[in-house]
């Protein structure tokens, strides 16, 4: 990378977001560490590519949707399954009740939903942009959009939280 | 729900994902190894190909770039290559073939987009000329850290022909469920696919549509950055 300052400057500014993201995806906080590490490394590994894609956002979350996929196939092909889910108590989320209704509430939709859900708007993606994330046609994300503002909406938890968001 | 709650609920509950500090210093360690192995890839491509050509041509070519993944491979050639580390990205120029363009952003002739990249001829598809209807087997070519016979196969695939020196999606892979088998569908129709993990064991089989013009085809799979390919040959 010719620039590494601003290669830098531009891990320092999009961890955060990354790794929340992938917290929201369904990591824990130190999976979804890996996950944006993961996403940073192959960001320099193409940096000229990352530099002059028309959306840089959109790139980037590309890559992390597929960073947190690959997780999921080493973890499908490396890792026994347990009894209990592996919930990290330090993932930032437990202690506050909003929060923790929220990714209850994630928990609850398909992994499509969950992540047109999050990059459309966590991230804040367009639906063009958000289908070309993921890879699919515009009226998938819809669709998938669709499905899963009914079921957030049907949500008790969310529901009564909602009640008092002003 | 409105969107605006939600949006609001989505942005409090990342506000409460307290990330540690960002390991600048691991991400550049990583990412210049990782940039040294994928030149080292297409250094080993540019060696192979070169004496491929000293060998006797093209024909030879698919053989001495057949390396093996990491998991896979039981010859001694293949050994020797694998135990030299070496991992082939030949950034599109397979097998001693021409280099056909990278689809370019945008272009929505194929998976492009965002993240359009280089297609990597990583896959070997076996025969590589077929008829349509007939059956091809594909494995990986190299060891990929993303991508090897190890983790198995999505089911994204896609196959290309290649048309006035552009590759454009004629297929992609449909899959109806579990216990069901994969088909493609032609590109044109824009339906969507179920995004799934199969777990296929390696080779990896896919019948080759059966109206399938005959012509120069890749069948290639996005993981990463990266567009995995493979080519063959459809004949009348």
């Amino acid at each position: 990378v010719d620039d590494e300052a601003a290669f830098e400057a531009f891990v320092t500014e999009r961890w955060p977001v990354l790794v929340r993201s992938a917290v929201l995806l369904g990591c824990s906080r130190a999976e979804a560490e890996d996950v944006a590490q993961t996403t940073l490394v192959r960001c320099y590994a193409a940096w000229s590519k990352v530099t002059a894609a028309d959306n840089r956002d959109g790139y980037v979350y590309r890559m992390l949707v597929n960073a947190h996929r690959d997780s999921r196939r080493r973890r499908w092909w490396g890792e026994a399954p347990t009894e209990e889910v592996d919930r990290p108590s330090d993932d930032g989320l437990e202690a506050v009740d909003g929060a923790d209704v929220m990714r209850r509430a994630l928990d609850r939709l398909s992994a499509g939903q969950r992540q047109v859900v999050v990059l459309r708007y966590y991230a804040q993606l367009s639906e063009r942009e958000t289908a070309e994330v993921l890879g699919v046609p515009n009226g998938t994300v819809k669709s998938r959009l669709a499905r899963a503002l009914d079921a957030l909406a049907a949500d008790p938890g969310l529901a009564a939280l909602t009640g008092g968001i002003a | 729900m409105e969107e605006r709650e939600l949006v609001q609920l989505l942005q409090r509950a990342g506000e409460q994902v307290a990330p540690g500090p960002a390991p600048v210093r691991d991400i550049l360690l990583e990412g210049r190894a990782e940039r040294r192995r994928r030149s080292g890839r297409v250094r080993v491509f540019a060696l192979a190909a070169a004496a491929a050509a000293v060998i006797g041509g093209g024909s030879v070519a698919a053989t001495v770039l057949d390396l093996p993944s990491l998991t896979g491979g039981a010859d001694s050639a293949e050994n020797a290559a694998s135990g030299a580390g070496s991992t082939v990205d030949d950034g599109g120029a397979g097998g001693g073939a021409e280099s056909a363009p990278t689809p370019l952003s945008g272009d929505t002739s194929t998976e492009g987009g965002a993240a359009a990249a280089d297609a990597v001829d990583a896959l070997v598809v076996t025969p590589g000329a077929v008829s349509p209807g007939d059956t091809v087997k594909i494995r990986t070519r190299m060891a990929l850290s993303s991508f090897s016979d190890q983790s198995g196969f999505g089911i994204a695939w896609r196959l290309e022909r290649l048309t006035d020196d552009r590759w454009s999606r004629e297929y992609t892979l449909a899959w109806a469920g579990t216990g069901s088998d994969p088909t493609w569908w032609p590109a044109a129709e824009k339906r969507a696919v179920r995004d799934e993990l199969v777990p296929y064991t390696v080779p990896f089989p896919l019948v080759i549509p059966r109206d399938a013009t005959p012509g120069e085809y890749r069948i290639c799979q996005t993981v990463g950055t990266e567009d995995l390919c493979g080519r063959l040959a459809v004949t009348g």
